[in-house]
Order: structure tokens, then C-alpha cells, then sequence
């Protein structure tokens, strides 16, 4: 399964809010990532909500190159659930990143990083770094689906509802709520290009 | 900058498994990048070393409605 029949799949789905476990297992009953493991994990100074590390393990077998293949999700253990959420599916749709998008040398990690942190130090644009920006938009497409969006954005727009109790009903951060339902029917297509 | 080192050198360990990818969700607030290393490096320390346990899945409360429901309450 692509990120965009995933994408597909739940874009029909009305009864919100959509289980985090309930993407997870989609990701591995359909996808050769069947080994997701999530870490809830202490934070000091907040430098970020979460982490996807993907490692491939020797199997051990004589004369084998073949490797076991981990993806490890770290979230703020502290987060509000609404972000554990949001962070959590993000992150395991790394599982999806094309071979160019992938970090997997120390330059690449020297790169990363100061993109991460804040907009003020990019630079030369990175592919991974925006890759990993664009991801929460790619998590919202699965967690705030299409045809639930269309009519809860009629609704924010006829004034029946506000962004915010949207937000609290699909247990999601204001934030990217208020972004998703204003944006979202003109990015969806963007993101699901090449996925 | 040594934290960005002690990063990479927990990252790409000399034995044990190769690294395929990596990403990071933003934090908070903006930091200084060697304290970005730092916490970085305590969470995968955490991981790691086995202090941070790995969970089933995210415990939450969620009983989904449906939207068409959701919209006529108001």
C-alpha cells in the first residue's frame, strides 16, 4: 500500500475521531513495515514533539545480506493527547518516504537538524527537511479525512461550528485543525502527488 | 559541536544496526541547535538503554461519532 491508497482508504471514513492504532494497524496489515514500535519518552527543553528512526538489523544469517527492518516512533510522554496523536501518525508515515528523501548518513543528519528547528536557519533548500515539515500535513490527510472535512468546512463557514470544537472533536490541535479545514481540499492533491 | 557529534556517533554506531532514516517533529519553542542534540540524544539514550519501554499503542480515549451527528448537535 502507497501513503495515497492509504490516504484513500480512510478519506471516506465519517466516524471521528479516527484511532491512532487504527492507522497503525492499517500500516502494517498492508505494508512490508509490520515492526512499529512507539517510545513515550522524557523531554527537558521541548526541542521537539517527536522522532522516527528507521534501523535495519543483520538477520545473523551465513552468507546473507538480508536485514530485519525497525521503525521507532518517539513521542513527549508529556505531550497532550491531541498532539501524541497528531505526532505519532506523522511520524509512522515516514514508513512511506521515497529513497531520496531519506536520512541515513551523518551529512544528511548535519543537514537535517538546523532545518528542524526553526525557519530563521534554512538555508539551501534540503529535501528531507521539507519532506519532514510537509509530514504533519500528510498526517492531517489521514486523521482529518476528506469527506468528514468537506462538511465540517461547510459548516465552519455557514458559522454552525468553529475550528476549535472541530478540534476537540476529532482530537486534534487547533492549530492544524484551523489550517487543514481552510486549506486542506487544495493541498490534499499536492501531497498525494508521487506517494 | 560536540553535542551534534555525541548525536551521530549514537546514530551510526561502529556495530549493531544501520541506520535508514531519520525525522523529527518540531518542538515547542525555537532552541539553540546543540540543545536540539541534546535532547535528542537523552531520548535515544532512553530508547536504547531500555529505559524508555516500548508501548502496545496509544492509550486513548476515543469513541468515535459520526460527523453528520457531530455537525447537528450544534
Amino acid at each position: 500500500m502507497s501513503y495515497a491508497s492509504l490516504v484513500e482508504y480512510f478519506a471516506k471514513i465519517e466516524d471521528l475521531p479516527i484511532p491512532v492504532n487504527t492507522v497503525l494497524e492499517r500500516i502494517c496489515a498492508t505494508t512490508d513495515h509490520k515492526d512499529l514500535r512507539l517510545y513515550p519518552v522524557e523531554r527537558h527543553n521541548k526541542a521537539f514533539r517527536g522522532a522516527f528512526r528507521r534501523l535495519a538489523y543483520p538477520t545473523g544469517k551465513a552468507y546473507s545480506h538480508e536485514y530485519e527492518i525497525v521503525c521507532q516512533i518517539l513521542y513527549g510522554k508529556d505531550l497532550p493527547e491531541e498532539w501524541k496523536r497528531l505526532v505519532i501518525v506523522k511520524e509512522a508515515l515516514h514508513v512511506f518516504d521515497p529513497e531520496g528523501n531519506k536520512v541515513d548518513t551523518p551529512e544528511k543528519v548535519r543537514k537535517l537538524i538546523p532545518q528542524v528547528i526553526t525557519p530563521d536557519l534554512r538555508g539551501a533548500p534540503f529535501l528531507p527537511a521539507i519532506d519532514d515539515y510537509l509530514g504533519v500535513f500528510r498526517a492531517m490527510a489521514v486523521l482529518l479525512p476528506r469527506h468528514a472535512r468537506t462538511k465540517m468546512k461547510a459548516a465552519v463557514d455557514a458559522g454552525t461550528r468553529t475550528p476549535t470544537e472541530i478540534a476537540d472533536y476529532v482530537k486534534l490541535p487547533d492549530y492544524y485543525v484551523d489550517i487543514w479545514l481552510d486549506q486542506g481540499a487544495e493541498a490534499e492533491p499536492q501531497l498525494l502527488k508521487g506517494r | 559541536m560536540r553535542e551534534m557529534e555525541q548525536l551521530i556517533d549514537l546514530l551510526f554506531p561502529k556495530e549493531g544496526p544501520r541506520l535508514e532514516d531519520l525525522k523529527f517533529f518540531e518542538g515547542e519553542r525555537p532552541v539553540k541547535i546543540e540543545d536540539f542534540c541534546a535532547e535528542a540524544h537523552a531520548a535515544f539514550v532512553q530508547v536504547d538503554s531500555g529505559r524508555a519501554k516500548p508501548v502496545a499503542g496509544l492509550d486513548e480515549a476515543c469513541t468515535p461519532v459520526h460527523v453528520d451527528k457531530f455537525l447537528k448537535s450544534s
